[in-house]
């Protein structure tokens, strides 16, 4: 009798359980948008937040260039190898119904979501990271290669301003009263402190947790500073960008903007060695584009409030597949990086 | 008889040879100085240039960009216009730190008696900072009004009269040369000079000169310390509509580039040279020494020791190159002096010889980098030789 009140007890508990841990995924799918997510292919992954499918048709894809790998040319004043010049895209950010797509190769182009075209290439910088309206509006668009954050007017189609701010730049955020702002810095694993009102840098935050870091993006509470910190390389030694063998798991260092401190390291599994991270209007789930190094980039879905990724979606391999796409750059694995979300009120 | 003599002696023997050897240095010689020197000529004359030109900034018509280049680092006279409005939108931008207006006029080739393409340039002696410079310094006064200084190029001197669309320009005076035919070819005179000679012409010149006073060419700028002048330039261009903002030190960067790999490319043929002529010397030497084993016995039985018997080799390997490297300078020199015209019209870049003391530098490192290529060359066949012992060094030859 007791055996069985037990047994019933813990048979509710584990259905309770289950159906709790459920309701976590179901909240992502609850989800209403459609995310951008740039890829050094050249073209954009497009998945529907509702359904989360992964894509396979060619509505599932924006072709915007040739391919182009990260590690090429010259990065932050460091040769590597020339591989191809095609460009590839890398991040891009929501103008109105446009998308505003930085390359890998310095330039931009803007693919209109409705007419489904894509202007020219437009001279602006030399390998761009990520590209994020700022507060005036204006794109802001950090460089990979001559470490400067060009200012660009999507209305005029001209560079506004370009600001020297490090070695290898990868994104910028704003914290809500617009008075700072941060930049990451990719193999220096540096984040810069810039007074918006003077642009003048202020401060420098570095953490051994990071030292090979991308995007960066502020949490919806306007102060908490979310830096994608994957460290696929490692340190090399004092003075010199970290290009060493990677030394420790990909993960998301938390910096509390009121005293530009890490508070919180968000260690994650090994396959997901996120590049951004977008989080939902409600707050509750972080979409966290990411790379597996193996023959697939992925959209990993985290609850915000447990840090536990809850769901992974393929974001390459089936396309590819059916297309018969065989990734030749960048060690065969096919990378995605910034990731944009026009979210359906 | 001491060592030096007793070199010189033996190189005399074999003279066929010696003399062989001596041109295959003085070839190596030839190209690493000649190349070195043609670059750093024209390296020399786009700083020299550009310091002369005093601005950091550009600012042309958008649609000009390409002919104002092109007028900057060959001088090819050119002439286009904008409104002097910019002056104003461009003096607002922040980093700027001072604006001047100048106005390029094309005249009509061959004008007056020399054969020399002119270019006007015209400039505002208020707030010029190209030639007011030069004239404080040369002068000592502003240039007054139909008064003209010329670039070294035009075949003129100082109270010499040169027409221009109809008006006599009194020749002030010429400035040094610059190796930038944008200076070297330019005759330079104040706007109001240009926009009276402009007013003149309709009655006065064949061809009339149609630009108003609302017009310039250009708009020259200086920044602020705390800027960079590709970063001011693109806030010129997204400020101010139809302009385009060039970066003096993009000018010279581009020309850089464009040579890179002409530089890459003597750079590996000199070293390839370089190894060649070592083999080559280091062959040649170790036959002299086979040679004169026998002799070398000889000396050594009667006293002479092998330091001394060391620095005879050594000396006329040393004698040979440093020789043959002073030969190959000399030739350099002297080919770059005979087609250096035919080379820059091809290449059209501006070309200034280096000052004398870094024309000494560049020799002495020609004769140096010569005399340790006879050197080492020999080092290898001079050890072997004076390792062995005397009597057998004797039996070896018979």
């Amino acid at each position: 009798m007791m055996k069985k009140a037990l047994a019933g007890t813990l048979g509710a508990m584990l259905v309770m359980a289950v159906a709790l841990c459920g309701s976590k995924v179901a909240a992502a799918g609850e989800l209403k948008g459609t995310a951008y997510i740039a890829g050094h292919g050249g073209h954009l992954a497009v998945v529907d937040l509702s359904t989360l499918r992964e894509p396979t048709e060619d509505s599932d894809r924006i072709v915007i260039t040739e391919a182009g790998s990260e590690m090429e040319g010259k990065i932050a004043g460091m040769d590597f190898e020339k591989s191809k010049a095609g460009g590839g895209s890398h991040g891009s950010a929501l103008v109105g119904s446009k998308l505003v797509v930085g390359l890998l190769n310095g330039k931009v182009v803007i693919y209109d979501l409705e007419s489904k075209k894509k202007s020219e290439a437009m001279d602006v910088g030399k390998k761009f990271c990520d590209v994020i309206v700022g507060p005036d509006g204006l794109l802001y668009m950090e460089d990979m290669a001559d470490g400067n954050v060009y200012v660009w007017d999507s209305k005029t189609l001209k560079t506004v301003d370009k600001m020297p701010v490090g070695a290898a730049l990868c994104g910028i955020a704003w914290t809500k009263n617009k008075e700072k702002a941060y930049i990451s810095d990719m193999p220096l694993g540096l984040v810069y402190v810039i007074d918006w009102k003077t642009k003048q840098k202020i401060a420098t935050i570095s953490d051994p947790a990071m030292t090979f870091i991308h995007q960066i993006t502020m949490a919806p509470d306007g102060e908490h500073l979310w830096v994608t910190a994957p460290n696929e390389y490692g340190p090399q030694g004092p003075g010199k960008p970290n290009l060493g063998p990677r030394n420790q798991k990909p993960q998301i260092v938390v910096i509390d903007t009121k005293t530009d401190k890490v508070v919180e390291k968000i260690v994650l599994p090994d396959e997901v060695n996120l590049h951004d991270v977008e989080f939902s209007p409600d707050g509750k789930t972080a979409l966290l584009p990411a790379r597996t190094y193996g023959n697939d980039s992925i959209l990993a879905l985290m609850d915000v409030e447990t840090r536990k990724v809850t769901k992974e979606v393929s974001l390459c391999l089936a396309c590819h597949k059916k297309e018969g796409v065989e990734v030749t750059m960048d060690n065969k694995s096919p990378l995605l990086c910034g990731i944009v979300v026009d979210w359906k009120k | 008889m001491n060592i030096t003599t007793l070199a010189r002696r033996n190189l005399k023997r074999k003279s066929a040879r010696t003399w062989l050897l001596l041109a295959i240095v003085a070839v190596v010689s030839c190209t690493l100085f000649s190349a070195t020197l043609f670059l750093k000529s024209i390296n020399n004359a786009l700083r020299l240039g550009t310091y002369r030109l005093g601005a950091d900034i550009l600012v042309v018509p958008h649609e000009a960009e390409g002919v104002a280049r092109e007028a900057l680092l060959s001088g090819h006279p050119t002439q286009f216009v904008m409104d002097r409005a910019v002056l104003d939108q461009v003096r607002a931008v922040d980093g700027v730190k001072a604006v001047t207006p100048q106005l390029f006029i094309q005249p009509t080739s061959f004008t007056c008696c020399f054969n020399v393409d002119v270019f006007l340039v015209a400039f505002d002696p208020d707030t010029d900072f190209t030639v007011r410079p030069w004239l404080k310094k040369h002068l000592g006064r502003p240039l007054a009004l139909w008064e003209v200084i010329t670039g070294r190029e035009i075949p003129v001197v100082p109270g010499n009269e040169i027409p221009f669309f109809g008006s006599g320009f009194r020749v002030a005076g010429t400035m040094e040369r610059t190796g930038m035919d944008f200076f070297d070819r330019a005759a330079f005179m104040s706007m109001e000079s240009a926009y009276r000679m402009a007013e003149a012409s309709k009655g006065a010149a064949v061809k009339p000169l149609e630009i108003g006073r609302d017009k310039i060419s250009t708009v020259l700028v200086q920044i602020n310390d705390d800027m960079t002048p590709d970063r001011v330039a693109i806030r010129i261009e997204h400020d101010v509509p139809g302009v385009k903002a060039i970066a003096s030190d993009t000018v010279i960067s581009t020309v850089r580039h464009q040579l890179g790999g002409l530089i890459r490319a003597i750079f590996v043929i000199s070293a390839v040279l370089w190894g060649i002529v070592l083999l080559i010397m280091g062959f040649a030497f170790s036959m002299i020494v086979n040679e004169r084993r026998r002799e070398i016995g000889l000396l050594r039985a009667m006293g002479a020791a092998r330091g001394q018997l060391t620095r005879v080799i050594l000396t006329e390997a040393g004698l040979l190159s440093t020789a043959g490297g002073a030969a190959g300078v000399v030739l350099g020199y002297s080919i770059l002096l005979s087609f250096k015209g035919l080379m820059l019209h091809h290449l059209r870049l501006p070309y200034l010889f280096p000052e004398t003391q870094d024309l000494v530098l560049l020799t002495a490192g020609a004769l140096v980098i010569a005399l340790a290529t006879g050197l080492l060359s020999a080092l290898l066949p001079a050890w072997s030789a004076v390792r062995s012992e005397p009597y057998e060094a004797i039996r070896s030859s018979e």
